[in-house]
């Protein structure tokens, strides 16, 4: 990935901070990632993948007959395979998220959460799954479910995880 | 006398990478409800094949018998093996190390040996912050801590990687070394087992520096 100056050429931003604020927003937009020494590195979103077709929901289109491409689930729902574990859900705090009990989670360890993303957190020793709220410096957990309600954590919050997929199997 | 052994730091780069209790440590990073508490490993075997840190505190060694470490240790969960979890997690680990090179030596499940040697350019980092950044990836993907040793050849990156556990990461460059191996007994070099020992010391040599400094016969 480029350096400042091969940055400030690209772009044609005369000042380093110009160029400094576009790249904060790339990385925002998971398109960049920089590492503990600084430097840039290409995000989890910088690949995109390929979108197969679209299905109405109707009478089958002729145009499907052309749909020749594959797509594997592992490559559309795992950007980390390493990283990438299967958890069992229990409980019915998600369920207005379309997460019930015994749905698979496909949950990636080792990033950082963002505001509304769905987390499998540690707060005060016990474990959970729910939505991650930051408001400010403060950050919080929300269910979705109008029967529990936000836990702020009073000692310590760790994050183990961040949700990546739901899968449910009709069978 | 206390010179350097040689000049260069790093005429090769080759890291030691140690999983910090590794069974123990899997099945704590599966079942987070484990974590903090003292976990044994070893339940079908009726003796401890793996404990982790916790337990380590409290006394548990490798091969003790489980009815000892429920007197020493009645809080100890104690668990079967359950070798298939660890070995999808061993394969990971690995998988993470060969991000950064191609040249991976799997040692054993839970250790292996990377060649870095001329990535510091592709990789524009230090040979250190390789290393660092191969122990982060590790440590935050798959949930528990490795150690991490960086030297020259692989029996002093063995010793460097023992050198802070758990959740070491440590350097021993070239011209360092003699600091390292003068504190190192010479027992506890890589493939120095008591019968060699016992001969060395015969011949007086106590340290790993002195061993170093003999001439070849």
């Amino acid at each position: 990935m480029p350096s400042d100056n091969e940055l400030l050429a690209i772009t044609g931003f005369r000042s380093t901070p110009a160029a400094s604020t576009l790249v904060a927003r790339l990385v925002d937009l998971a398109l960049l990632d920089d590492d503990v020494t600084g430097r840039l590195l290409s995000g989890h979103r910088f690949v995109g993948l390929p979108i197969v077709g679209t299905v109405a929901a109707g009478f089958p289109s002729p145009a499907d007959e052309e749909l020749t491409d594959t797509m594997s689930l592992d490559e559309y729902l795992i950007a980390n395979k390493e990283a990438t574990y299967i958890l069992k859900v229990t409980g019915d705090s998600m369920m207005d998220a379309g997460i019930l009990p015994g749905d698979l989670l496909l949950v990636e360890r080792g990033v950082h959460p963002r505001d509304g993303d769905i987390v499998i957190a540690q707060v005060d020793r016990a474990w959970t799954m729910k939505f991650f709220r930051r408001r400010g410096t403060t950050v919080f957990l929300e269910a979705a479910n109008k029967d529990y309600k936000p836990i702020h954590p009073q000692e310590e919050l760790t994050i183990a995880a961040v949700v990546r997929a739901v899968i449910r199997k009709y069978a | 006398m206390n010179a350097p052994l040689t000049m260069h730091s790093f005429p090769r780069a080759i890291l030691h990478i140690d999983g910090d209790a590794f069974f123990a440590s899997c099945e704590q990073s599966r079942r987070p409800a484990l974590q903090g508490r003292p976990v044994v490993t070893g339940k079908e075997r009726g003796i401890a094949a793996s404990m982790s840190y916790e337990a380590k505190a409290r006394g548990v060694k490798r091969g003790m018998r489980l009815a000892d470490i429920r007197k020493r240790c009645p809080e100890a969960v104690i668990l079967p093996s359950d070798y298939e979890t660890y070995s999808l997690l061993s394969a990971r680990f690995f998988a993470i190390v060969r991000r950064y090179t191609p040249d991976v030596e799997e040692y054993s499940i839970d250790e292996c040996f990377a060649d870095l040697t001329g990535l510091r350019r592709p990789l524009r980092m230090s040979y250190f912050q390789i290393a660092a950044q191969i122990k982060k990836d590790l440590d935050a993907e798959l949930g528990f801590t490795f150690s991490v040793g960086l030297a020259p050849n692989k029996v002093v990156a063995k010793i460097a990687s023992k050198w802070q556990k758990p959740s070491g990461l440590t350097a021993i460059p070239g011209r360092e070394l003699h600091h390292y191996l003068e504190k190192l007994p010479v027992e506890n070099v890589w493939g120095i087992g008591p019968q060699t020992t016992a001969l060395l010391h015969k011949h007086g040599v106590t340290t790993a520096l002195h061993f170093a400094q003999k001439p070849e016969p």
